[in-house]
């Protein structure tokens, strides 16, 4: 199984320093504690290119990577942190091989949402992304 | 004998010419691009969750807009949201909301509908320009 969104996942708790898989940082579900968390999410894509003669693919998935914090300057800050992380990635192996990773939308502002937690703000990015089967 | 200038005659000719085929093309690529735009909408539609139906109805296909040689159409919903009250503009949260349950429809409607579109959609505007 290579799920993209994981892979990303992956990389921003290297990559970013305050990111941690299972503790602020998921893949695939929000959870509503703490209200500070990442998550990414398999978005689909678009149909692979392949060769003539159907021996090679370029898969183009889509992901998105939700940012909620309580706090409007620290969760922007973050989006920014993440799609500037992100964007960078060029002829890179993140588990799976990627010639690179594009934004298709900049950072939304969806508002704030009540969590368990307390209020938090939302903000979505939406990446393409190049890579091998 | 140095050849120092050429005159192509019915240069004029020719010029006008152009200037029909220019103006056929830009009416082409106009409306080719319109039909793009209806194409995704008419893919996205089906694809937008119902609450009251509303949001469907909210779809828009504008253009081209023509920017010197570049030719642009737009395509999606509330275009006017950002004059409307907050409330009442949730499109973009429908669409990015990856999380909820739609009985009919499903998040990211209209990008999954120029994803289902484009193959095809690139195709038909090659053909039109004959590209």
């Amino acid at each position: 199984m290579t799920s993209p969104a994981k892979e990303i996942a992956d990389y921003l708790d290297t990559q970013i320093t305050g990111l941690t898989s299972g503790v602020n940082l998921f893949v695939g579900s929000e959870p509503n504690t703490p209200a500070d968390v990442v998550t990414v999410y398999d978005s689909g894509g678009f149909a692979p290119d392949q060769t003539m003669d159907g021996s090679y693919f370029i898969n183009r998935p889509t992901v998105q990577v939700r940012v909620r914090n309580a706090s409007f300057t620290t969760g922007r800050s973050q989006a920014e942190t993440i799609r500037d992380t992100l964007r960078q990635v060029v002829r890179q192996t993140l588990g799976s091989d990627y010639y690179g990773i594009f934004l298709i939308s900049d950072i939304v502002h969806l508002g704030k949402i009540t969590t368990n937690a307390e209020l938090a703000h939302v903000w979505t990015l939406n990446f393409q992304l190049i890579k091998e089967d | 004998m140095a050849v120092t200038g050429m005159m192509l005659i019915g240069d004029e000719k020719l010029a006008a010419r152009l200037q029909v085929l220019d103006k056929e093309m830009t009416q082409k690529t106009a409306e080719a691009l319109r039909n793009a735009g209806g194409e995704i909408i008419r893919v996205a539609i089906p694809k937008t969750p119902i609450a009251t139906g509303e949001l469907r109805a909210r779809s828009f296909n504008e253009g081209p807009l023509q920017e010197g040689d570049k030719h642009v159409q737009v395509v999606g919903f509330e275009k006017h949201a950002g004059n409307w009250d907050k409330d009442n503009a949730y499109a973009v949260s429908v669409h990015e909301n990856l999380e909820a349950h739609h009985n009919v429809g499903e998040a990211k409607f209209l990008e999954h509908g120029v994803q289902d579109a484009e193959s095809y959609l690139l195709k038909y505007l090659a053909k039109e320009m004959k590209l």
